[in-house]
């Protein structure tokens, strides 16, 4: 029997962007929330420190998860080396190997703040291309919380720039994009010839003072933190549901859900890190952890009503897990490029995100990295043995003609593409590490030929040597399915405003519920999913 | 947040500095304490630092090093291994002996030889920071490690500020243009 019971009108599981933005909604709309996250509150300031005391090795080859400690009650992914968090099988195992952030505020801690709107076509893949899935809502009926979030979030965008294929718009970005710096200008003007548009992203990354935060001065080093804060975080959103009465309780960690008759949730269970366990009640509850954690959570807390796991009437819990597939290639340009003036990533080429094609191969996105390539370059050049002069010039060479770039992709949501509860990892706590089989597909492997030759023809643009190509696909963090949304709770997890099927109380705020993966970054349009749920809740609240 | 690492490193100067007067102060009348503090403390801090970052002068091209990472270096350098100090030893005498031009020619004249290992690693120590391989190396210098400075006019170091906002529209100085460091 549990030894304490708290109440609340909602309560929400995972602090992440998601559960922040939805937490401050429903707060400041006058509900009672308590918002729960498995692992601790996380310093900005220790972080930085951590970050600043990580060897030079992990800085050159993005370590991004490091400088937040993995806590034993609520572990996550670190592959410096790989703690066995996440077990990735199948053909394309490499490619599942997701970094993510339990606390408060969540992975958006460590990301590039890169901000995009989904096309209408991705939102009816399926009724437009005949492959995938639909969304159980159309583009136009996301479009006004596309724009609550991007105003909460604060994006800056190329307002006035004519980008095609666009997201349409009833309003500007909040802000006007940032200048690029010398490594996007040079970028830009490369591949132009080559028929290439590259564009700037929109980003939740302030190019002025706005919403208390300052303006980007380019610290450049957006993932894995922003040093001042001029990128938004899944915590300003927990920040400010707290002081709009919302309580946040870091490390809980919800393990058991309880259902009545009807297949309403009555209570969550949760843990502390002593393993001392604490149940809440509420009216409605909202599991808003990411696309990992959220089927993990589903599938763990089965209870007899629901031996399958929680909402998993449709068998879909922990199918459909979706990433963008990436291609990286690294160089030497002809030309000094100076990377790292500016945010981590500040435009990208978007010519492939739709078109016909899409009915028989992968949409793609293709981008440059503007990560400051001075880590990466003196751990070369020491490699080399150079001393002296000439180990400066070489760094100083390496920083200025250092070039990455890379190229995403668009996956089909496959329901063999599975998470499973591990039959042989657990945590501290007990609890089994989460399993993902991933194989990206030949809609991906497909376009992923044609990808490389876009690649190689941008390298050799730039007069590149040393080029290296990932011969596998890598990850990219843009966790999407999982817990798919639809019409039909024969074959879906929750319906258009984020509710499961199979318990009327239970909404899912996360990029889980993503029927769809696109080509760009999930993270604006989960938020707006979730924020369009908070008006479902809200409603529900009215009539009692 | 900029200073914080150096404002660390001061609060370490100003306690060494105590303990290194209070040393002196007790010695006038002990000597055999005063010889145990200069192994123990003095030792780390003083000639053998100034030895170290002297010869790491040489050994890196470049005047303005930080005596604090000297003397975290040298203890990290000792603690990993005991022959360190006879093989420091040895390369100052080298260098004292055939005064080579530089350290380019002092490396070429000890390819062969163990102590070529020696000079390599008290140079990675000085430009990356670490002197060991791994994620669990002990950081001794980031922002004032040497790798980062041959870029540093451009390229910001990760973390901190370079300059205002959008100074990155300015045109990026020559590659041959090394800045003084």
């Amino acid at each position: 029997m549990a030894q304490d019971t708290q109440t609340a009108d909602v309560v929400i599981v995972g602090a992440g962007i998601c559960g922040s933005m939805l937490a401050h909604k429903l707060a400041r709309n006058g509900l009672s929330v308590l918002l729960l996250d498995a692992g601790p509150h996380r310093d900005r300031d220790q972080i930085v420190e951590n970050w600043r005391n990580m060897p030079p090795n992990n800085k050159s080859l993005y370590d991004y998860a490091t400088p937040y400690p993995s806590v034993p009650w609520a572990p996550h992914t670190n592959y410096f080396p790989d703690n066995g968090y996440l077990i990735v099988k199948g053909p394309d195992a490499s490619a599942y190997r997701q970094g993510i952030i339990k606390g408060v505020g969540g992975t958006t801690w460590h990301w590039a703040a890169s901000s995009w709107r989904y096309l209408p076509n991705d939102f009816r893949l399926k009724s437009t291309y005949g492959v995938g899935r639909d969304y159980a809502m159309s583009y136009d009926e996301l479009e006004p919380y596309y724009y609550a979030a991007e105003l909460e979030m604060g994006v800056k965008g190329p307002n006035g720039q004519e980008i095609i294929p666009s997201a349409p718009r009833k309003n500007p970005w909040p802000m006007d994009s940032m200048p690029y710096g010398p490594g996007d200008r040079l970028f830009t003007e490369i591949v132009k010839p080559l028929g290439y548009d590259n564009t700037p992203v929109p980003q939740a990354r302030n190019s002025r003072p706005y919403d208390g935060r300052p303006q980007c001065c380019g610290n450049n080093n957006c993932m894995p933190i922003c040093p001042i804060g001029a990128m938004y975080h899944g915590v300003y959103g927990a920040w400010k549901a707290e002081r709009h009465g919302a309580r946040i309780i870091a490390n809980a960690v919800v393990y058991a859900i309880e259902t009545d008759a009807k297949n309403n949730i009555v209570a969550m269970n949760y843990y502390d890190p002593d393993k001392g366990t604490h149940r809440v009640v509420a009216r409605t509850f909202v599991i808003a952890a990411n696309g990992i954690e959220t089927p993990k959570l589903l599938l763990l807390a089965a209870n007899d009503r629901n031996p399958n796991g929680i909402a998993n009437s449709s068998d879909q819990v922990g199918r459909n897990m979706m990433d963008h597939p990436g291609i990286g290639m690294s160089f030497q340009a002809a030309e000094p490029v100076w990377a790292g003036g500016g945010s981590v990533q500040m435009s990208s080429i978007t010519n492939f995100r739709d078109g016909a094609f899409r009915s028989e191969r992968a949409a793609i996105q293709i981008g440059y990295n503007n990560t400051a390539q001075n880590s990466r370059a003196g751990m070369k050049a020491l490699s080399l043995g150079l001393v002296g002069k000439k180990l400066d010039e070489e760094i100083r060479r390496r920083s200025a003609h250092g070039v990455d770039i890379y190229a995403n992709h668009e996956i089909l949501p496959n329901p063999e593409n599975r998470l499973v509860l591990s039959k042989d990892h657990r945590d501290a706590l007990g609890i089994p590490h989460p399993e993902v089989t991933y194989d990206v597909g030949d809609y991906v492997r497909k376009s992923a030929v044609l990808s490389r030759q876009h690649l190689m023809k941008i390298a050799q643009a730039m007069g590149g040597t040393e080029i290296e190509m990932t011969p596998y696909f890598t990850p990219n963090n843009h966790i999407t399915g999982g817990a798919i949304m639809g019409h039909d709770p024969k074959d879906s997890v929750v319906d258009q405003w984020l509710r499961t099927h199979d318990h009327p109380n239970l909404f899912l705020a996360t990029g889980a519920t993503m029927a769809a993966s696109g080509t760009v970054n999930s993270t604006l349009t989960m938020a707006a999913l979730s924020l369009r749920a908070g008006d479902a809740i809200l409603e529900d609240m009215k009539h009692g | 947040m900029r200073g914080t690492p150096r404002a660390r490193g001061r609060m370490v100067s100003r306690r060494n500095m105590l303990m290194v007067s209070g040393a002196s102060a007790l010695g006038l009348f002990a000597p055999s304490f005063r010889s145990a503090m200069a192994q123990g403390i003095g030792g780390a801090a003083g000639d053998d630092t100034a030895e170290f970052v002297a010869f790491s002068r040489f050994a890196t091209g470049h005047d303005n090093l930080d005596p604090l990472v000297g003397r975290s270096l040298l203890a990290a350098l000792r603690a990993q291994s005991t022959a360190f100090p006879d093989q420091l030893a040895a390369l100052i005498k080298t260098v004292a002996d055939s005064k080579p031009a530089d350290v380019e020619a002092l490396e070429e004249s000890l390819r062969g030889n163990p102590l070529h290992d020696t000079l390599l690693q008290i140079i990675r120590g000085w430009y990356s920071g670490v002197i060991e391989d791994g994620t669990d190396a002990k950081v001794y210098a980031f922002e004032n490690a040497l790798m980062y400075q041959p870029a540093r006019d451009v390229v910001v170091i990760p973390t901190y500020a370079h300059n205002g906002p959008n100074y990155w529209v300015a045109e990026p100085a020559p590659v041959a243009q090394m800045p003084q460091f």
